[in-house]
């Protein structure tokens, strides 16, 4: 007989269970957002409000930027967390496409989302060394008068400088993401409460500064006069400012990607969540909210202390090396300028490194995943996905990806050739774009294409508003969303590096491979297992 | 002898849209036998109670239904089948009595499983018994004693628990339905001592182990296929830096029987969250996974020789 759980309290006869019956708790909103603020990046994106959005849009209120750039990429994180509700497993968004549009075109939008994944994975990673170990050396080197400082943030900066550290950072990834799961948690773990209290730290400082004393303290560290010419200096080299509504919100739904890119993350393991349809919405929109917050609050107490212009004005030199200044455009430099104090600047230095590699993890881990989900498919050797049976790990899988990523910190220091072929950093947002274009269309279609799993999927994928299914209607958004991306990164260079054959020709290059592997993956398997890869994607009527 | 196809699948949960799409999938793979790897009844009943009016009042994932016409109670029937629950229509007083008698409950859900099973068996008779294709189904720990007489009494269904059966001219097949100890206290639930003792009379039955099959429900401990989340004391997941904390809950008594005999090939459920494939020396060993919920097949097709796995593939649908 089966044992049953207590029945259901009178007037609410929802389910009559087993006592055995495997259901467990879920695991909380919290546990869900905390990883999606680790691909964020409290670091490398708490800088670009500041040292970049404001300079690319002169007058354009960082607050509204980051509010529109925040609600449409909540389209996008519904978008994203119903592809992980309706396929719970590793690479959600390139089991759905392949079962709901198409497997060729599916595993090369995964394929070209792996590879330059990994390549962002190492371009983020020679951040550390030409930009975010040069500015704290710098800050530390003018606040503590230690030349020796600056000069090293000099070579830092250089190619070799990128190469050296870069690759010993890219060891360092390597090396965490082979230790046992639980360590790799604990250090993730560690770096979320890092980040927030390097934020807590800057609140701090920018907080408890007298409300006049910015001026004082640039000009004490940066040289007499310095602060009063910067907005002229700034306009004289082209920096107009424009405080407009429809340029704030069309700087907003072109600079989303950049800041808060990261949140949806969780879908490439939707397997390992539990209750998906719940905790991938939770988790993106709450990491997003909070992310949003954080930086909105800093923009808040920054602008206590600074005028919106002048920061502009900073952030305009930061990137315009013609003016011939050295541009110090980040909070991290302002916060420590009006409350200097070494062990507090040493926190944010140390939160700020540790995180980046944070977040160069969580690349790794997706990615890993990813490649899991293409082994299960049998589209690569199987050597690729062997878990070593001490450290739990998937060496080689991560192997591979460190590999790539080690290429993009060579493409990004520009020591062997000049410049970034790949622009995997710049062209951030562009490359991220089109390899979604495949998922998200087979989302928004799904109701349409493969109504039996429609029907049978859980209540948040099936919601409509009428009749119409809410994820069509989200779906379409978050593609007209998408398609503006496509375009601004050809409209406006500044946002970008600019689009050229050259990008061009690596985004189809990537996008033809992956359909080679898959096309000789098929013929291999078909000639030699009598196995057609093409079963693995097909829809089975029931009898 | 040519290559026989087989098809694998377990942890159906009572998903009606699983088992169906499992026989749709024999037919469209062009399977030679089929395979069930245990756990296939469900989980919970959903009682849809009459309401004023002619309508009927029911919950399914926290949404209230409410059909008014036969037709839509009994696609709302169909939709609480298919994803692995059994509906129970009730009178209020009726629901109200099951509620009050635990006992009575219990009988009902048992009742509920073993029609179900009863049902599948008649349709996979029905379906694959003309063209000769042979259905070894087997329970899982999650699965009452009861269950394995629905099972019995068809010319192309049988029951390989603790059984031996030749699903060709060299290839044997044994079942093992029972797991290792699960916080749950399943009905099939052993410790390992005694897991591994059922183990070692199933092996004891094979007359050629080398290209023997195993249909063992739980998978071998620390194999990659039999990693689901830590739960704590209160069954509650436990979670680091936003990452669920994974281990492994396979049995180590399946894993030495492997290690020790070295069987062709083993299939096993269980985790639903693990599935894949790993060898163990020269055995492949295979986990579908699950997904019954959602009403998706996951299965895996199996191209067997005479002394080797020619090739396989996870497949959903």
């Amino acid at each position: 007989m089966a044992e049953m759980a207590a029945p259901a309290a009178a007037g609410e006869r929802k389910l009559y269970a087993r006592k055995s019956s495997g259901l467990i708790r879920t695991i909380g909103v919290f546990g869900a957002m905390v990883f999606g603020v680790h691909c964020i990046s409290l670091s490398s994106s708490g800088l670009i409000p500041y040292s970049w959005i404001a300079g690319i849009w002169p007058g354009s209120s960082i607050i509204g930027v980051l509010t529109v750039a925040a609600i449409f990429c909540l389209f996008h994180a519904y978008t994203y967390a119903t592809i992980g509700a309706t396929m719970p497993r590793s690479a959600a968004d390139y089991t759905l496409a392949s079962r709901v549009l198409s497997p060729p075109l599916a595993f090369a939008a995964s394929w070209t989302l792996v590879i330059f994944s990994a390549m962002v994975a190492g371009s983020l990673i020679a951040w550390i060394p030409s930009t975010v170990v040069p500015t704290l050396m710098r800050t530390m080197g003018i606040v503590f008068s230690n030349p020796g400082l600056v000069q090293l943030a000099g070579w830092s900066a250089s190619s070799m400088g990128i190469v050296v550290i870069g690759t010993i950072c890219t060891l360092i990834t390597f090396v965490l993401m082979i230790l046992p799961t639980r360590t790799i948690v604990r250090i993730l773990e560690i770096g979320f409460f890092l980040g927030l209290l390097a934020w807590v730290i800057l609140y701090f400082q920018l907080g408890t500064a007298p409300a006049d004393s910015f001026p004082a303290a640039w000009d004490r560290f940066m040289g007499a006069g310095s602060y009063e010419g910067r907005i002229a200096l700034a306009q004289q080299n082209g920096m107009v400012i424009n405080p407009n509504v429809a340029v704030m919100t069309l700087a907003g739904l072109i600079m989303g990607f950049w800041v808060f890119y990261g949140y949806y993350i969780p879908t490439f393991f939707a397997g390992e969540v539990k209750q998906a349809e719940t905790t991938l919405l939770a988790g993106s929109w709450s990491s997003l909210i909070v992310t949003w917050a954080i930086f909105v609050l800093a923009a808040v107490l920054l602008q206590r202390l600074v005028p919106l212009e002048w920061i502009a004005a900073e952030s305009f030199l930061g990137q315009t090396p013609a003016a011939g200044v050295t541009a110090m455009p980040w909070i991290t430099f302002y916060a420590a300028i009006v409350k200097p104090s070494f062990i507090l600047v040493l926190i944010v230095a140390i939160a700020w490194v540790y995180t980046l590699i944070n977040l160069a993890q969580t690349y790794f881990f997706y990615c890993s995943r990813i490649i899991f989900a293409w082994s299960f498919d049998r589209l690569i050797p199987e050597f690729v996905s062997w878990v070593h049976p001490k450290l739990h790990s998937p060496i080689w899988a991560i192997l591979i990806i460190t590999i790539i990523a080690e290429i993009g910190v060579i493409d990004t220091s520009g020591l062997l050739w000049p410049g970034s072929v790949m622009g995997a950093q710049l062209n951030f947002v562009f490359f991220a774009v089109c390899t979604m274009f495949v998922p998200v269309i087979a989302m928004t279609l799904f109701p349409y294409l493969k109504k039996d799993l429609f029907e049978n999927a859980s209540a948040m994928v099936r919601r409509k508003i009428g009749k119409v299914p809410v994820i069509t209607i989200v779906g379409s958004i978050t593609l007209a969303y998408m398609t503006w991306m496509v375009i601004a990164s050809f409209l406006f260079p500044a946002v970008g590096g600019g689009i050229n054959a050259t990008k061009l020709g690596v985004l189809a290059g990537l996008v033809v491979t992956g359909l080679i592997v898959f096309y000789v993956a098929r013929a291999y398997r078909l000639k030699n297992e009598g196995i057609d890869l093409n079963w693995t994607f097909q829809s089975v009527p029931p009898v | 002898m040519g290559m026989t196809r087989l098809l694998y699948a377990s942890d159906f949960h009572g998903s009606e849209a699983f088992f169906r799409k499992f026989l749709g999938a024999a037919l469209q793979y062009k399977a030679n036998a089929l395979i069930v790897g245990g756990d296939v009844t469900g989980k919970a009943m959903i009682p849809v109670v009459r309401q004023a009016g002619g309508r009927y009042e029911a919950f399914l994932f926290g949404r209230k239904e409410t059909p008014a016409s036969p037709e839509e109670l009994e696609k709302l029937k169909r939709t609480i089948s298919n994803v692995g629950f059994y509906p129970i229509v009730l009178e209020p007083q009726e629901a109200k009595e099951l509620e009050g008698d635990e006992k009575k409950m219990g009988l009902r859900f048992e009742q509920e499983m073993v029609g179900r099973v009863r049902q599948w068996m008649d349709l996979a008779e029905e379906t694959l018994g003309p063209r000769n294709i042979h259905t070894y189904f087997m329970p899982g720990n999650d699965d009452l004693y009861a269950v394995d007489a629905a099972i019995e009494g068809r010319e192309h269904v049988h029951n390989p628990d603790g059984k031996r059966f030749w699903l060709d001219d060299d290839h044997e097949l044994v079942g093992v339905s029972q797991a290792n100890m699960t916080p749950w206290h399943c009905a099939r639930d052993l410790e390992e001592d005694q897991l591994a003792i059922k183990l070692e009379q199933a092996v004891a039955l094979l007359e050629a182990p080398e290209r023997a099959i195993l249909d063992l429900h739980v998978p071998p401990y620390d194999s990659g296929l039999d990693v689901c989340p830590e739960l704590d004391e209160n069954l509650k997941i436990v979670a680091r830096g936003g990452q669920v904390l994974m281990k492994p809950a396979g049995s180590s008594a399946v894993r030495a029987v492997i290690e020790r005999v070295q069987p062709l090939l083993a299939l096993h459920g269980h985790i639903h969250e693990s599935p894949g494939h790993v060898r163990i020396g020269r055995t492949l060993c295979l986990n579908a996974g699950s997904e019954y919920a959602e009403g998706i097949l996951k299965a895996a097709i199996i191209n067997l020789e005479r002394d080797k796995v020619k090739g396989h593939v996870l497949v959903s649908g």
